[in-house]
């Protein structure tokens, strides 16, 4: 007897059930299994549901779905067209890669020095010392590190409250777990100030110093209905249980404050505005300006990609230069205003990446030691 | 281009919701972590490019069980193939692939599924006390292992069944909101 899929999906609910409260275990006719085969069934799930779940926390799917969608996506066109201004829009794709044609006899110098960037942070305590986190583990009073980053105890703070602050390095990322729940993606050249435990009743407060952070904001009903609160150099981000981005390199002179899900209402002592899903707000000479844009491009870092859409040559190699912790040199100064489209692999080597985009035959890369040059 | 099939928000919540359970369920036949990711990615590569349209979350499970445990099952083939002058081979030659294995592996897949849900969303201290009660503690145990009264472990518990049976209302709900009449936000 073929059974249907909705009688073995029913099954396995009851079943569920019937383990949790250590019950009786549920009538199984509709399931084509003896009465043998189903005893085994249930003592084989007694045995592995702990292992078994434990491999299924495992599997990061949003991962998995970036490496899904690059495959299944249509491959890049490659179109060129080149204007007076000499803007060259180019699409990278990821999969290919082809051979590096030298226009000039100055030869590439390919060196061990420049790596791509990896997890690491310092973690400054409330009296000042500082610790190193990599991949060891670390534990103290109110913390552990695991594979994922530095996870807090949840616990509820009183009064008094010590705060930490995770600095991460050019060529670093990291990920926090705060003692409320919230997730908080660090990216390179970044420092974030947070108390060590929340207290109920007061507002949930942090601070992105400087740099680039992704938050996965825990939902403020959770937490007796205490808002939290992004404050940075110079606005103030206020959250309902909510995931953005806040992009706030002080050599950019401009925030950007993106929102993927939830609401945020953000503001300074001379703007306030409240956003949707999909907007982004850019801070530029105290107002702000909101548009909506795709997420996906503001939040690539979190995933693992460098996301350009018809971006700079000058600003992809600042944004290359802090993962790769490395210096660059345009020695033609018209090259910086080249645009590109396309995305790369944080994972890859750097030289990889300077063949892809050396590939459209209109820049070419030096490599000295740790410096970058373009001609 | 496509013109069948699903869009790609619903693959996308479709991949989300399924990919780790299938390769849970893979990985019974595969026993390795790495091959049982790939064999699923690749199934769900298939539906999409052959633009398949599934009209129901059944019929979606119907069809990735068994389109993952045709792709687990000549993986198992082709490795036995190629190892056949190796004796590791021989734990390889007898590969099951009966209907019996089939439904038991589904079973034990959707079942540790909605438990896996179930504690995941659920505060640490009485994710520790189901913990311990899955593997068959008594209450007066778990009340003894975690240093908490009897009436705390009761409760939580209590408070842990409640859970999953919401949970257990809502999964059917994942997918495909053209069908229903509402609208759910797949995120």
């Amino acid at each position: 007897m073929k059974p249907t899929w909705g009688n073995l999906l029913e099954y396995s609910k009851k079943l569920a059930l019937a383990i949790w409260k250590n019950k009786k275990l549920p009538d199984h006719t509709q399931v084509p299994l003896t009465p043998e085969k189903i005893q085994q069934t249930v003592q084989k799930i007694r045995e592995q549901q702990e292992s078994d779940r434990i491999f299924l926390e495992g599997i990061n799917a949003e991962e998995e779905w970036n490496t899904l969608y690059i495959k299944i996506k249509k491959p890049a066109d490659f179109r060129k067209y080149i204007s007076f201004a000499a803007i060259v829009m180019v699409l990278i794709g990821v999969t290919t890669l082809y051979v590096y044609k030298i226009k000039r006899n100055t030869p590439v110098q390919i060196t061990e020095q420049i790596t791509s960037g990896s997890t690491k942070a310092t973690l400054i305590l409330e009296d000042g010392s500082k610790v190193a986190l990599t991949n060891a583990t670390y534990t103290n009073a109110n913390a552990n590190t695991n594979k994922e980053g530095l996870i807090y105890n949840k616990k509820d703070g009183s009064s008094e409250v010590a705060y930490n602050s995770l600095m991460v390095p050019r060529g670093g990322q990291f990920f926090v777990e705060l003692a409320d729940g919230t997730k908080v993606w660090l990216n390179s050249a970044s420092l974030l100030k947070y108390p060590v435990k929340f207290t109920p009743g007061k507002s949930r407060e942090v601070k992105l110093v400087y740099g680039e952070a992704y938050f996965e904001v825990s939902n403020s009903t959770a937490h007796h209905g205490d808002k939290f609160q992004v404050l940075t150099q110079n606005q103030t981000v206020e959250v309902l249980g909510t995931e953005f981005n806040i992009r706030a390199y002080p050599e950019e002179e401009t925030m950007y404050t993106t929102l993927k899900k939830g609401s945020i209402a953000i503001s300074n002592d001379f703007d306030h505005k409240l956003m949707k899903p999909g907007e982004q707000a850019v801070l530029q000479n105290d107002a702000f300006t909101v548009t909506p844009v795709d997420v996906d491009y503001a939040t690539a870092w979190k995933n693992g990609y460098f996301m350009f859409k018809n971006t700079s040559l000058k600003n992809m190699m600042t944004e290359l230069s802090r993962w790769y912790d490395m210096t660059v040199v345009f020695k033609n100064a018209e090259k910086a205003a080249y645009h590109f489209s396309g995305e790369l692999k944080r994972g890859d080597d750097i030289q990889k990446l300077l063949k892809q985009i050396a590939q459209t035959n209109e820049v070419q890369f030096e490599i000295k030691g740790k410096t970058i040059m373009i001609h | 281009m496509k013109n069948s099939g699903l869009t790609l928000n619903e693959f996308k919540a479709l991949f989300l919701a399924e990919f780790a359970p299938l390769c849970l369920f893979a990985n019974s036949y595969l026993h390795d972590q790495q091959a049982s990711k790939d064999v699923v990615q690749d199934v769900f590569i298939k539906v999409w490019e052959k633009g398949v349209y599934f009209s129901s979350n059944s019929a979606a499970k119907s069809y990735l069980y068994t389109a993952v445990k045709n792709k687990a099952i000549d993986t198992l083939r082709s490795t036995v193939l190629r190892n056949t002058d190796k004796e590791t081979a021989l734990e390889k030659l007898s590969i099951d692939n009966s209907d019996d294995k089939f439904y038991q592996e589904v079973i034990s897949v959707e079942t540790i599924r909605l438990l896996q849900k179930a504690i995941s969303s659920l505060p640490q201290k009485c994710a520790a006390i189901i913990n311990l009660s899955l593997k068959e503690y008594t209450n007066e145990e778990i009340a003894t292992e975690l240093g908490i009264s009897i009436n705390t472990v009761k409760t939580q518990k209590k408070i842990g069944y409640k859970k999953l049976k919401e949970l257990l209302q809502w999964h059917v709900v994942l997918f495909l909101s053209h069908l229903q009449n509402s609208s759910y936000v797949i995120s």
